[in-house]
């Protein structure tokens, strides 16, 4: 019985196991360029965890004023400002709103950390110049949109 | 020329406030004026002094040297009137009952006048070094003799007021006052304490837990004129934080903790 097995069979067997061979060699190629791949660099911003350093804020003192005058913050939102004396005089940032006080020098630079803060509004003055020299810290409302914020 | 008197009016009430408590705590001990005034001199060199570092101190300690600075004068002029509370509830009584004898003393160099003189010089040489600055920024800037004059009627604006206090003082029989102004001292003290705490808040060296726990600048604002002066006699707070008040309530139940035990020490020994 086995003998009246046609011929083609075999051929057909030869074929199949080849193209079984092939298949499986090229998955295990493909498999392992794969695996190659998922070494590599691994997914970097997916999640991205917050950043903790509080914001940077440049204020400009020229001409015993302050650039920008006005400061807006997230409530709750803790920052530094970068306040640079570009005067050749002295001048005192103060605030008794925001409890803040410190000298920055002619021609010097002083950091000053602020907030977290509730809404409402921070008046801050250079106290040796205070008929000019003055700015706000602005924390609005959650809610308070750009279109009131213009006006 | 009112903006520049008022700046100067209040960085010099504070310390003028308080040379006039200490100058009534001294009042009838022999010498004890030259020594309070030798430290107004030294005060006020040291404010001078300050204000030539001012450049070097903004950017010591990664730019918190001088909340780092103000708040070391601060607690040692505490630490200062501390101990002189307690040596005054410890001879005070020797002193009321005997000028003469106390005036001895100094001579010898038993009493704690030179501590209240450090004080004095410290606590001018702090409020004075801001209004040292403000004049040098006003001379530089070549302001109109206007605004030099407002400097002055500040300056003597924030002596006078001192002067009033001094003289409100000498109208009280002296028991009384010497109980004034050491229960002003210890308020003065824990005030001072609180604005330490509140430097190193600002340096970011403390929390501040709560901030703030009430707010009391409608009512009594603290830049206003009554509110300046409970500021400096009795650290007067609109906006306290909750570390500023534990500051404040710590250090005056010290002093009066201290003040007590040497009062109980001492009751047995009388009687």
């Amino acid at each position: 019985m086995n003998e009246k097995l046609p011929p083609m069979k075999d051929n057909t067997a030869v074929l199949f196991t080849t193209f079984v061979a092939v298949l499986s060699l090229l998955l295990v190629l493909a498999g392992k360029s794969f695996a190659d791949t998922e070494v590599l660099p691994p997914p970097k911003v997916i999640v991205q965890s917050p950043d903790t350093r509080p914001r940077s804020i440049i204020v400009i003192i020229k001409d015993h004023r302050f650039e920008p005058e006005q400061i807006t913050l997230i409530p709750g939102e803790k920052v530094i400002l970068h306040i640079v004396n570009k005067d050749d005089s002295v001048e005192e940032f103060e605030s008794r709103y925001l409890k803040r006080e410190k000298i920055i020098p002619a021609g010097g630079v002083v950091d000053i950390a602020v907030g977290p803060l509730k809404p409402g509004v921070y008046d801050f003055i250079g106290e040796y110049h205070a008929d000019t020299c003055q700015g706000r810290v602005v924390v609005p409302q959650p809610g308070w949109n750009a279109y009131q914020q213009s006006r | 020329m009112f903006a520049a008197a008022i700046v100067v009016f209040r960085e010099v009430l504070e310390a003028a406030l308080v040379v006039c408590v200490i100058l009534a705590a001294v009042r009838g001990v022999t010498g004890a004026f030259r020594m309070i005034f030798g430290g107004m001199g030294l005060g006020v060199l040291g404010s001078m002094a300050v204000a030539l570092f001012t450049e070097g101190l903004a950017s010591a300690f990664a730019g918190n040297g001088q909340e780092i600075f103000a708040a070391v004068i601060l607690f040692t002029v505490v630490a200062l009137l501390t101990w002189h509370i307690v040596w005054m509830q410890k001879h005070g009584r020797e002193m009321v009952h005997d000028m003469h004898k106390i005036g001895a003393e100094v001579r010898e160099g038993k009493r704690p006048i030179i501590v209240l003189a450090g004080v004095v010089a410290l606590a001018v040489m702090r409020e004075g070094s801001e209004v040292v600055l403000f004049l040098e920024g006003l001379i530089q800037s070549n302001h109109a003799p206007g605004v030099l004059a407002g400097f002055f009627l500040g300056l003597a604006g924030g002596v006078a007021c001192g002067a009033i206090l001094y003289w409100g003082f000498l109208k009280l029989p002296v028991a009384q006052m010497f109980r004034l102004t050491n229960v002003l001292l210890a308020l003065i003290a824990s005030g001072m304490a609180a604005k330490g705490a509140g430097k190193l808040i600002q340096a970011g060296y403390l929390p501040s837990l709560l901030d703030p726990v009430w707010d009391s600048s409608a009512a009594l604002p603290e830049d206003g004129v009554i509110g300046q002066f409970l500021s400096a006699l009795v650290g007067y707070m609109a906006t306290p934080s909750a570390m500023q008040l534990i500051f404040y309530g710590v250090c005056l139940s010290l002093i009066s903790a201290l003040v007590l035990w040497h009062k109980r020490k001492e009751a047995p020994a009388r009687t």
